[in-house]
């Protein structure tokens, strides 16, 4: 369940391996095609530079995989520590900090605007975080909307995604 | 001759030329603080109105924007993690562990000292030897260009933190994401896998602002319900803690002058900016120092050097602008922008033909560092304050902020959505012990690196050297054995610990 728990290295090189061999044979290959007959006096390929730092990247983590794997050297950092004396609950919380952000930008944002999604998104992360009262959880988000349609769109005239709510009742301050 | 100056200075200290640079530098400084909003981006807004203004209003008014906005960015990168510009960035790495210590107010006071020295030395340059620098600048070409970021990329193996093979893997992975977008030759999409935001690259503000920010906010999340009704930051009563005595600053001055030249040199060459200025005079400060180990983990020197550069830039980026009419970035067009407004063309003939006009510039210039002075203390003591409001309610305000302000700068939805991505991506990078200022650094430096390589090989094959050819370029040599020579003796220095 604990998903965001710190690997250890081995398993962490053996992942990131794995990314970079996906990447240099399927992402690379499909995401960069070269101009024909492109070469080294045409200022180099569109892909050359891509390959280049996908096999430094490979060659760095199969250097880490013989000292780790083969050589035995693995120095075990603290961090584990640091991880374990982390509440079990608040690792389940951040699942949903991290679930509220991906929802927020994904389909709040694009769907019902900024204002109205941020005053859910401030209300949900707030309480998340064991934030109670009615008073602060109703009137802050508000007043933070205030402060942000009076700087962005008065003041510096920058218009933030529209808003189906909002709109209105900001649109009468004009 | 002195006439000219002193009408320059009169014209640059009229109440109303006065009062428009103050008006200007708290504007810059509130919204330099805002992140997102950025230094250009601010003079961007000023730059219509000053249309509607006397010349010797709106300029000052411009210039003490300008200004402004660089010093409020490093108060949020210090407070709460979250650079107001990427200019700032690099002060985040030794600011906010700094403050995380509960010297916040010295932090923030080194940052306003370090950038007011930094901006005064290269408004100084400029006015003794623009066109002497503005010269050497632009015979920095393609090669030139090249060896610097590629020397700056080997650099960020200092700022790797403790485990090399995980700084490095950063770095590749910030160089891939740079690479994201049209191709700088050809303009063929690369990565984009037929998604049209990707081709327009990714930008480097939602990337900030997700890694630096949103990751640290969610790490700070974490904690247990109680430390999160508590104030965001907790500030030292001790004195001590709370200003910055002459010992440290007379210990962190060699640091401050050599980051102030470097971010002056870096300013005067168009292209490269304030926050690769930044980042190599804080790798530099690093290699260079008494105490390396402090790095990180709320160094003062640290804090100075970044500070320091990235502020010369600000006053070096007018060396080719009232040298050659060439603007060294995007504020600098602007302003550029402001003085056609007022029918003022920048270039070698404007010291002939508004000697006055640039006198007064330069006035201009300096008060707005020594006001940036005074008005950056209250900014301190204002700062102080907001972030005392419970974490619980600073936190998803300061990622609400943040989601705008990467909206603002391309009005893009697309922008919001990398804001977390990157966010949740630094967040497991931390998790796992691998650092993330590697990967910001690798993918500010590529693009330039990787265009003027390529720029470099095109170049080579046109010529009868073929690439043999950057060895006859004086600038190109003079680079490479300043280069090899601080390699050894920063290898002689190792080898001496």
């Amino acid at each position: 369940m604990n998903n965001v728990k710190k690997l250890n290295e081995g398993s962490l090189i053996l992942v990131l391996l794995t990314l970079t061999l996906f990447f240099n044979f399927w992402v690379v290959p499909f995401g960069v095609t070269d101009p024909e007959n492109f070469g080294y006096k045409d200022g180099l390929a569109p892909s050359f530079a891509v390959y280049v730092v996908g096999i430094l990247a490979f060659l760095t983590l199969i250097y880490q995989f013989i000292k780790v794997f083969i050589f035995k050297i693995n120095k075990v950092t603290n961090s584990n520590a640091k991880l374990n004396s982390v509440n079990i609950l608040s690792i389940t919380r951040s699942k949903k900090i991290i679930l509220s952000c991906l929802i927020y930008s994904f389909l709040l944002v694009p769907n019902i605007g900024f204002y109205f999604g941020s005053v859910i998104f401030i209300i949900t992360l707030s309480f998340l975080m064991g934030e109670r009262r009615m008073s602060i959880l109703t009137v802050v988000p508000f007043i933070v909307m205030l402060f942000i349609f009076l700087g962005f769109e008065k003041g510096f005239q920058i218009l933030l995604p529209e808003d189906i709510f909002f709109k209105n009742i900001f649109g009468r301050l004009n | 001759m002195i006439e000219n100056i002193l009408s320059g200075l009169a014209l640059a200290t009229t109440p109303e030329a006065l009062i428009a640079i103050f008006v200007g530098l708290i504007a810059g400084q509130i919204l330099g603080a805002i992140p997102g909003l950025t230094a250009s981006m601010a003079v961007a807004l000023l730059v219509p109105y000053t249309f509607y203004l006397d010349p010797w209003v709106g300029i000052p008014m411009l210039l003490g924007m300008f200004k402004g906005s660089l010093f409020g960015s490093s108060i949020t990168a210090i407070l709460i993690k979250t650079p107001g510009a990427p200019a700032a960035a690099a002060t985040v790495l030794d600011g906010y562990p700094l403050a995380q210590k509960g010297k916040g107010v010295k932090a923030m006071k080194m940052a306003l000292y370090s950038s007011v020295f930094g901006d005064t030395f290269s408004d100084i340059m400029l006015i003794v030897a623009a066109g002497f620098l503005a010269s050497v600048a632009l015979n920095f070409g393609p090669p030139e260009y090249t060896l610097l970021t590629a020397f700056s990329l080997i650099c960020v193996s200092s700022l790797t933190g403790k485990s090399a093979w995980k700084g490095l893997f950063s770095v590749f992975l910030g160089m891939i994401i740079g690479m994201i977008g049209l191709d700088p030759i050809t303009a063929t999409p690369r990565l984009t896998f037929d998604y049209l935001e990707l081709e327009e690259g990714i930008g480097l503000i939602p990337m900030l602002i997700g890694t630096l920010a949103v990751s640290e906010a969610l790490i700070q999340m974490e904690q247990p319900i109680k430390l999160l009704a508590s104030s965001t930051l907790k500030f030292s009563k001790k004195k001590i803690d709370n200003v910055v005595t002459w010992a440290e600053f007379k210990f962190c001055l060699p640091t401050i002058i050599k980051s102030s030249a470097l971010g002056t040199m870096i300013g005067a060459m168009p292209g490269l900016g304030a926050t690769v200025a930044a980042f190599l005079a804080y790798g530099e400060a690093k290699r260079t120092s008494k105490t390396p180990e402090e790095f990180g983990k709320g160094s003062l020197e640290g804090i100075a050097s970044a500070e320091a550069a990235n502020n010369a830039v600000s006053g070096a980026n007018m060396i080719p602008l009232l040298a050659f009419g060439i603007p060294g970035d995007i504020a600098a067009a602007l302003i550029m922008g402001a003085f056609l407004i007022q029918g003022i063309t920048l270039g070698p003939v404007v010291f002939k033909e508004n000697p006055i006009e640039i006198y007064a510039i330069y006035s201009a210039l300096i008060v707005a560092n020594i006001f940036n002075l005074f008005l950056g203390q209250y900014l301190i003591k204002l700062c102080k304050h907001v972030v005392t409001v419970p974490k619980r309610l600073l936190f998803p305000i300061v990622l609400v902020v943040a989601s705008a302000g990467a909206y603002a700068l391309r009005g893009s939805l697309f922008d919001i959505q990398l804001v977390f991505i990157f966010g949740i991506l630094g967040y497991f990078m931390l998790k796992n012990d691998i650092p993330t200022v590697p990967m910001l650094i690798g993918f500010i430096l590529t693009p330039i690196f990787e265009e003027n390589l390529r720029i470099t090989l095109l170049l080579s094959s046109s010529h009868e050297l073929n690439i043999a050819f950057v060895l006859v370029r004086p600038a190109f040599l003079v680079l490479l054995l300043i280069m090899i020579a601080s390699a050894i003796i920063f290898f002689k220095r190792q080898k001496n610990k």
